[in-house]
């Protein structure tokens, strides 16, 4: 797919996604993207950061390109690396120099959890430079006046000691993700799961009593895309209880007295 | 076949020499027979010449007759399924424990053996209490019978391997002291009774208490500290206390059980929860009268479950089946006011009385104030005035509340700072409160939770130092005389005490958090993925295109293309030297003393560690002079970190001075021992060094300097973390700018020790 315009196409965003906005973090980003400003999403795990960088993404009619990160993930993953072919080798473009050529929004998901040598790829881009250099192949890319770069962190887990370093974390601004409050979330979960707002606004009550155990037996509470699968389930005639013991429950945790803690909650809230 | 011939003319022979040994001991000899005509039933012909051998050398023990016919008779009753293998390993347990404890320890071993057979019913389990009841022999041979004594009832409720944890931790636990040991085993030790309720149904706390803490805390975002309340024997029963913001929950609810108690205990937490986020201020006794004070007690109670209620509906589901009262029976005070009790939370129930009917409606009535507390004094005082105008009797002596989830609401009342005013309404408030405070003397003495932590913890503190012995002396530096003083400190090192009383049940989960986190990290406890390998368990992409290309081009080198996984960064062995000297109790502005988090900080790390595979001891100092400098091993490298340790860690108390520079000489000894790819030695201390015999605050820092270089120079890393918001001048002046760290904030202590863990492995 040699034809950029081709290329880019695929990561576009053709239809409105549903983002129910929290405070003023729509205008916020949008005044970040006006001088292509590195932008950090910070928050708990299913809180609406894809949907918001999708969102924002459409607002702004430009192609996003989102990589999840992993551990085993290096900085030619990110950046590219020379594949051969018959007539010898060839080099292909990792996700973040498409978008850097190209002018899209690059989204890092959980970037912490690349290696450190990814982290370092990303510096001279989200300064003044807005360079990609490829060392490998000998290039050095001027980024496309379109391109952003987009990366999100969740500092619940990451904690003291797996964070950024601090010359990555001052790059960027930040904006901060939490759950959304009762209403918004029970808008969420309602329009989402296509349920009742009566129903969703007792998911939501029932996360939101989970939530209290983050760091006392969870990690994190239920999240808003766990209360949207429970939803869905209850949708389909599971029962309140089934639906959440199998979308909060069982995946919150192994620990027996935790998870019967979480159905002491779904019990008496219901 | 040929096999099963020569075994069985192996055990022809083996019993001919038998016979041959027990000549002139008719009785034996007939028993013998007796037990080999049973044995040859069970089929195990060819386990029976090393039975024989096993009775020869019981006989050879010289442990008297009455042991080896007690081991005859054992085997006379062995049962046909089971393995004599297992029979042998108690006739030799029986030799060994003999030798080292006496023939009455081994003949009581059979005779127990004998009992709890059926439960061992693995060979497993058999050689775990096998095992460890040598080992007690070994080491305590005076504490065997007792040990003995309490094996069939700890089998009652749990297993072999319960039993031999719970010995090895009360060898470890009272540090080659046989008066200690000899508590522990007659269970009047408390880490002892914990041990040994392991998977004991009786108490239901104990079962319960970490799910009951995990729902009130999301239920109602209150962390709990939960509290024992032992069963008194008095007639009447006990109930929650919410005294002092502890949960106090009784050991078991008689009545209830299995399922029954699970749902008791948790109306009994929500319901403690409801009046903990609801019951928002104390009513004054004034002038109540005791069935004044029940009555608004009874309101209170209406009124925080209905709020409750109606962020939490389904909490009625947990509380309404407690509510029996019924419209019939005799109209006495008590029995009406759980009549009232009930139709105040079951909309359905209906009950006729008028009294009744007036309580309810007057509570309907203050619907639109229920989150206002004083309505349960108004409407409380209204009933009560009822009831005396009934002439109905109450008995303040007898009273309980009911049901039996609520509360003894005593929390709810101010009781005024004279509780001898001569008043007599006084002296009525206070007769009510003594329903339940009158078993508390009984109940101090078996439930050492109820102790107040300070006199637990001198006691433990005075104890240690009284136990001391010197292990080591060492030279101090005089910088002013820019000489060494031989010999100059003593080293008492002392067996850290242990308290069962956990001290922050925060910590497991905390701990495991770090771990996982930690684990969860590339660095710590994984494997490492090494690239360009010349073999390897994947295919390093970028290696293999890279020499694909270079072939092309026509040059050659290694084809090193392969990645694999290796072992992560080498191991470390971690000394944890505590500051346990008497600043260390000094509480923040938010209550917490520096040694709460140390030993937090110990727990968690010493947990983290531990699971990461290298190896951690945790150590503690204080000084008294320099003839006295104790020192106490609360966890040595080689053990596994648990309840023993906690115990000890709980058990630590906080006195006397800081002499670090022995502290540090005796610890890097300790280090010194280890082989580890790096060895590091961890100080946490709240303040400079200081003692009593040093008027210059000069000389102890110089000193504690020369040994921090000294040990640096050895191979040893050291660090030091100064805990609180002093400014610890000199802590760079011992340790060096680099290796002292400051943490103002006493509680991220545990955060500052992992990270500096984590960057240790990196
Ligand atoms: N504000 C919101 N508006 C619309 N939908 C939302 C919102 N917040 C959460 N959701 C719902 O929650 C789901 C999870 O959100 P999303 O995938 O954006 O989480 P995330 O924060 O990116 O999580 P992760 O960190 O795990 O990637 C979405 O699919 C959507 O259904
Ligand atoms: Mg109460």
């Amino acid at each position: 797919m040699s034809n950029p315009a081709l290329l880019l196409d695929q990561y576009r965003i053709r239809e409105e996604p549903y983002y129910r906005s929290l405070k003023d973090e729509v205008e916020l980003f949008g005044a970040a993207y006006a001088s292509r400003m590195p932008v950090m999403l910070k928050g708990p795990t299913g809180c609406g950061k894809t949907r918001f960088i999708e969102y924002m993404a459409w607002r702004l009619g430009r192609p996003l390109i989102t990589v999840a990160c992993h551990e085993d993930m290096t900085a030619a993953d990110l950046v590219g690396r020379w594949l051969l072919d018959a007539e010898g080798t060839v080099w292909s473009d990792g996700p973040l120099t498409t978008a850097v050529r190209l002018g899209a929004i690059c989204y890092l998901d959980e970037v912490v959890e690349a290696r450190q040598d990814t982290t370092v790829v990303i510096h001279p881009l989200t300064d003044d430079r807005r360079v990609l250099p490829l060392e490998k192949r000998g290039e050095l890319i001027h980024a496309h006046s379109d391109f952003q770069l987009v990366i999100s962190y969740n500092p619940g887990y990451q904690s003291a000691i797996k964070d950024l370093k601090e010359s990555t974390k001052q790059r960027f601004a930040a904006l901060d993700f939490g759950y959304p409050d009762r209403p918004a979330e029970t808008e969420v979960v309602s329009r989402e799961a296509g349920i009742e707002p009566d129903l969703a606004d007792l998911l939501v009550k029932i996360a939101q009593h989970s939530r209290n155990l983050k760091g006392q037996g969870l990690d994190e509470g239920a999240s808003t895309r766990m209360l949207v699968n429970a939803g869905r389930l209850i949708g389909c005639g599971i029962s309140l209880e089934k639906a959440c013991e199998t979308t909060i429950v069982v995946p919150l945790t192994d620990d027996a007295d935790t998870r019967n803690a979480l159905r002491d909650v779904i019990s008496a809230c219901a | 076949m040929a096999v099963a011939q020569i075994s069985s003319l192996d055990s022809f022979r083996s019993g001919r020499r038998l016979a041959a040994l027990l000549r002139g001991h008719d009785d034996l000899g007939a028993a013998v027979q007796a037990a080999r005509t049973a044995l040859h039933r069970t089929d195990q012909l060819d386990h029976l010449a090393a039975w024989d051998e096993a009775v020869h050398e019981l006989f050879a023990a010289n442990l008297g007759q009455a042991v080896v016919l007690g081991f005859l008779h054992l085997s006379e009753q062995w049962p046909a399924h089971r393995s004599i293998d297992d029979l042998i390993a108690i006739g030799r347990a029986a030799r060994d424990v003999g030798r080292n404890a006496g023939s009455r320890a081994a003949h009581a071993l059979l005779t127990e053996m004998s009992k709890v057979l059926p439960q061992l019913a693995s060979a497993g389990e058999l050689s775990a209490v096998l095992v460890a009841l040598g080992q007690l022999a070994d080491v305590g041979p005076e504490s065997v019978g007792l040990a003995l004594g309490r094996l069939g009832p700890l089998l009652a409720h749990a297993g072999g391997e319960d039993f031999s944890a719970w010995v090895s931790a009360g060898l470890r636990a009272s540090g080659g002291r046989a008066s200690r040991r000899r508590a522990y085993f007659a269970l009047d030790d408390p880490l002892s009774a914990r041990l040994f309720a392991v998977g004991r149904t009786g108490d239901d706390f104990a079962r319960l208490e970490k799910r009951l803490a995990a729902t009130m805390l999301a239920l109602w975002n209150r962390k709990p500290r939960f509290r024992k309340l032992a069963i008194a024997p008095t007639p009447v029963p006990r109930r929650t206390s919410l005294a002092a913001g502890l949960i106090g929950l009784p050991e078991t609810f008689p009545g209830f059980e299995g399922e029954a108690a699970d749902a008791v205990y948790l109306a009994a937490v929500a319901h403690a929860g409801a009046h903990l986020v609801h019951s928002t201020v104390r009513f004054p006794v004034g002038r109540l009268k005791a069935l004044q004070i029940a009555l608004v007690s009874l309101i209170e109670d209406a009124r925080v479950e209905t709020l409750a209620l109606r962020e939490m509906p389904g909490m009625r589901r947990l509380w309404l089946p407690f509510h029996s009262a019924t419209p019939s029976g005799q109209a006495t005070a008590a029995g009406l006011m759980t009549r009232l009790a009930r139709a105040l939370i079951d909309p359905d129930y209906q009950d006729p009385d008028a009294w009744v009917t007036k309580g309810r409606q007057l509570f309907a009535d203050a619907a639109g104030r229920w989150t206002d507390p004083a309505i349960s004094r108004e409407i409380g005082g209204l009933l009560g005035n009822d009831i005396g105008q009934m002439r109905l009797q109450f008995n303040a002596k007898s009273y309980v509340v009911e049901p039996a989830y609520r509360d003894d609401n005593l929390a709810l009342w101010d009781f005024g700072e004279q509780p001898d005013s001569p008043t007599e309404t006084i002296e009525l408030a206070v007769d009510s409160v003594r329903i339940e405070r009158r078993d508390d003397p009984s109940s101090q003495s078996t439930d050492d939770n109820a102790k107040p932590h300070e006199t637990l913890r001198a006691k433990a503190g005075a104890v240690t130092l009284l136990d001391g012995f010197p292990v080591a002396t060492y030279p101090e530096w005089d910088y002013a005389a820019r000489t060494e003083r031989a010999d100059w400190t003593t080293i008492l090192e002392a067996d850290a005490a242990t308290s069962a009383q956990p001290f922050d049940a925060s910590t497991d989960a905390e701990a495991m958090r770090w771990i996982t986190e930690l684990t969860r990290d590339a660095s710590i406890g994984r494997r490492v993925r090494q690239k360009g390998q010349r073999d390897g368990d994947a295919l390093d992409i970028d290696a293999a295109i890279a020499l694909t290309i270079e072939r092309r081009t026509g040059s050659i080198s290694e084809p090193r293309v392969y990645q694999r996984d290796a072992p992560g960064p080498r191991d470390l062995a971690i000394l944890l030297l505590l500051d346990l000297s008497q600043s260390t109790a000094d509480r923040d502005r938010r209550g917490r003393t520096v040694l709460d988090v140390e030993r937090k900080a110990a727990a968690i790390m010493a947990s983290a560690v531990d699971a990461a595979n290298d190896a951690i001891a945790v150590h503690g100092f204080s000084s008294d002079g320099r003839e006295r400098v104790r020192y106490v091993r609360i966890k040595d490298f080689e053990e596994p970190m648990d309840a023993v340790v906690r115990a000890r860690l709980a058990g630590l108390g906080s006195s006397h001075s800081t002499r670090l520079g022995a502290a540090l000489r005796h610890a890097g000894g300790y280090l010194a021992g280890r082989r580890a790819f790096r060895k590091v030695l961890l100080v946490l201390t709240d303040g400079e060094p200081s003692d009593v015999d040093v008027p210059d605050p000069q000389y102890l820092v110089e000193d504690a300097r020369r040994a921090a270089q000294q040990l640096r120079r050895r191979g040893t890393d050291i660090f030091a973390f100064g805990i609180g918001e002093d400014r610890f001048p000199q802590l760079d002046r011992i340790f060096g700018e680099r290796y002292a760290l400051r943490v103002p904030r006493i509680e991220v202590l545990p955060q500052r020790v992992m990270q500096l863990y984590a960057e240790l492995k990196k």
